[in-house]
């Protein structure tokens, strides 16, 4: 059997041991093994077991991982997202729809000092539900809206999806962020747009709140400030090349450490910030370990590059591969998370589409361009069902709202997010007018 | 603020004195790590601001970010599975009984088991290996082998908690 056919069994493998139950980390750590005792035998797996972990773990772009994570939770526990909700309420609270418009303006604010989805989910769910509750919006609505919000965590700058899609395929990790920006910023105008539509097709569905006036309105903006300051400090500094981004994260972390015990956070909850940092990072990286030892037997196996040289020569136009790609993302996204799928296909999808052409994009830009789109559509994941994580975390928040009225809530904003991957897939410029501004 | 992400840990970690052991040692390597990364956070910014306020910048210092990095993460790893965080696919077995779930449970713990203990084991050669060399950092000259032996540790302790869920599935499955 050639190394290729032997690749596909052991992925084969992988994906029955995945459905088994198996920890996505350990099964792909187990695929690699076996496959790399396969291919060159027991002796030089266990050599390369004796620095593996070492090598994967010590990456210096990967130390902004633990450190995002523990920006979000440090700003999670000291309470900044409630300023963020307050200050987005009192400027479009009196709108129709305008406390699930806020709630979701919200979100985005919050993803800009947390790199993950699930957190800014749970986040926001605390402190926006209630208020929703409190003037009767439709609980379809309200739990679509911040399950669909959620997602803004991780598609708006920091973003660990896309940190780690960055050391997997060497690219610069502040120029990802950067391009990240704008696209993040559509997504969380088609959301707003997706209320504005919903509560007119079914009226009474999001009354409007109160008006407030300018004077409140500037207090609670200016509650706000410090966190914006810490996002335009970090990212600033991060995109202007004052500082890597693993100090830009630590600047980050640091300042919003400082504003959270401001707000009153002590030991305890500093030791709860650890607890939930720990757990996060330990599954991201069990999965990125197991990543690794699979990347290294595929790429052993020349599986990826025989893979784009067909692709290559079969001649398939470049947008039907990408539509496959995206399409095949929805599915997995369906039963996987956002993370293990870009670990699990990218070492065998980017060579693909490094090898195509689109709209004659130098390779760095290609590379850019691809990783918002994966970015977007894996995180399309998070919402689908069965097994949409953020849909899962809201409605335990809203106990009185079954699963399925949350999921036909998510329906519209999914929409929106096929429409926007449509949207970035068409005009690449998009994602790289700022990259190319900032250069 | 309510507890969302940090719930105490699963009841079977209070219910023997194995489960308790395991439980606390598996925290304090976490706040250990947790204490690691607070470190390498502080040296960062320590640095920024020096090679920004007095252009003196601390040599190296991607270096010890670099060594705590592999550390703190791995530190983790045992907590995480304590918390049962580490990701699976349960969407085809949504459906499956309580009895089928806990022994694939107890099936992938038994897998996770071995894989950390393996790696462990060949950790702790390549320890050896790298402090017979006197393998160390470029600039500052910190030897590897430092990181190495949290690591060891790390991997040694998520193999025992592995192995300890691994045991309560199994109970569980009997009892279903």
């Amino acid at each position: 059997m050639s190394p290729v056919a032997i690749a596909g069994l052991f992925l084969a493998g992988l994906l029955l041991l995945m459905a088994l139950r198996v920890p996505i980390g350990i099964a792909m750590l187990l695929t690699g093994a076996a496959g790399y005792t396969t291919l060159a035998g027991w002796d030089p797996l266990l050599s390369h077991l004796k620095s593996q972990a070492y090598g994967r773990y010590s990456n210096y772009d990967l130390s902004v991982v633990p450190m995002f994570l523990l920006m979000g939770n440090l700003a999670t526990r000291g309470g900044l997202s409630s300023a963020l909700f307050s200050a987005a309420n009192a400027l479009i609270g009196h709108f129709r729809g305008g406390i699930a418009m806020a709630a979701v303006g919200a979100c985005a604010a919050f993803g800009a000092i947390c790199g993950s989805s699930l957190a800014t989910a749970a986040t926001m769910g605390q402190i926006a539900l209630p208020e929703l509750r409190k003037f009767n919006y439709a609980p379809a609505l309200a739990t679509g809206a911040l399950a669909a919000g959620g997602t803004l965590g991780i598609l708006i700058p920091p973003s660990v999806v896309l940190a780690i899609y960055a050391i997997l395929t060497e690219q610069n990790i502040a120029k990802l962020f950067t391009a990240a920006f704008i696209p993040g910023i559509i997504a969380m105008l088609g959301y707003m747009i997706v209320i504005a539509i919903y509560v007119r097709v079914q009226p009474g569905s999001g009354p409007a709140g109160p008006r407030r006036n300018w004077s409140e309105r500037l207090g609670a903006l200016l509650a706000t400030l410090p966190i914006l300051l810490v996002f335009a400090i970090m990212l600033g500094g991060m995109y202007g090349g004052v500082f890597s981004a693993t100090e830009g994260a630590a600047i980050g972390t640091a300042a919003v450490a400082v504003l959270a015990i401001i707000k009153g956070l002590r030991g305890p909850g500093f030791l709860q910030c650890i607890d939930a940092t720990a757990t996060a990072t330990g599954m991201i990286f069990l999965i990125l370990l197991g990543a690794d030892l699979l990347n290294a037997f595929l790429a052993l196996s020349q599986l990826p590059v025989a893979l784009a040289d067909w692709v290559k020569q079969s001649s398939l136009p470049p947008f039907a591969v990408l539509t496959a790609i995206i399409l095949l993302y929805v599915l997995l996204g369906c039963v996987m998370d956002s993370l293990s799928m870009i670990l699990l296909t990218i070492p065998i999808f980017f060579p693909i589409v490094m090898g195509l052409d689109f709209y004659g994009l130098e390779a760095t830009e290609k590379a850019i361009w691809f990783g918002i789109l994966a970015l977007m559509v894996v995180e399309i994941g998070l919402i689908t069902p069965p097994v949409g994580m953020n849909v899962y975390i809201i409605s335990s928040m809203a106990k009185d709202v079954p699963m399925s009225t949350a999921f036909r809530g998510v329906m519209p904003f999914l929409v929106s997010d096929l429409l926007r991957v449509l949207l970035l897939a068409a005009f690449p410029i998009l994602s790289l007018w700022l990259v190319r501004l900032m250069q | 603020m309510k507890e969302d992400f940090s719930q105490t840990a699963p009841a079977m970690w209070k219910a023997t004195a194995t489960g308790r052991g395991l439980l606390s040692v598996a925290r304090a390597l976490a706040v250990f790590g947790g204490l690691v990364l607070f470190a390498i956070i502080t040296l960062s910014v320590v640095t920024v601001l020096g090679r920004w306020l007095f252009a003196a910048p601390i040599q190296g210092d991607f270096e010890l970010v670099q060594l705590g990095c592999a550390v703190c993460v791995a530190c983790f790893l045992p907590y995480c599975q304590v918390q049962r965080g580490h990701v699976i696919v349960d969407f085809f077995t949504l459906k499956t009984g309580a009895g089928t779930k806990a022994m694939l449970d107890g099936f992938a713990a038994i897998l996770l088991t071995l894989s950390a203990g393996v790696i462990a084991w060949r950790m702790l050669v390549g320890l050896i290996d790298v402090r017979a060399a006197n393998e160390s950092s470029m600039i500052l000259g910190v030897p590897i082998w430092w990181a190495y032996g949290p690591m060891v540790a790390a991997f040694a302790l998520l193999a025992a908690v592995a192995a300890y869920t691994a045991y309560n599935d199994l109970l569980a499955r009997r009892s279903a």
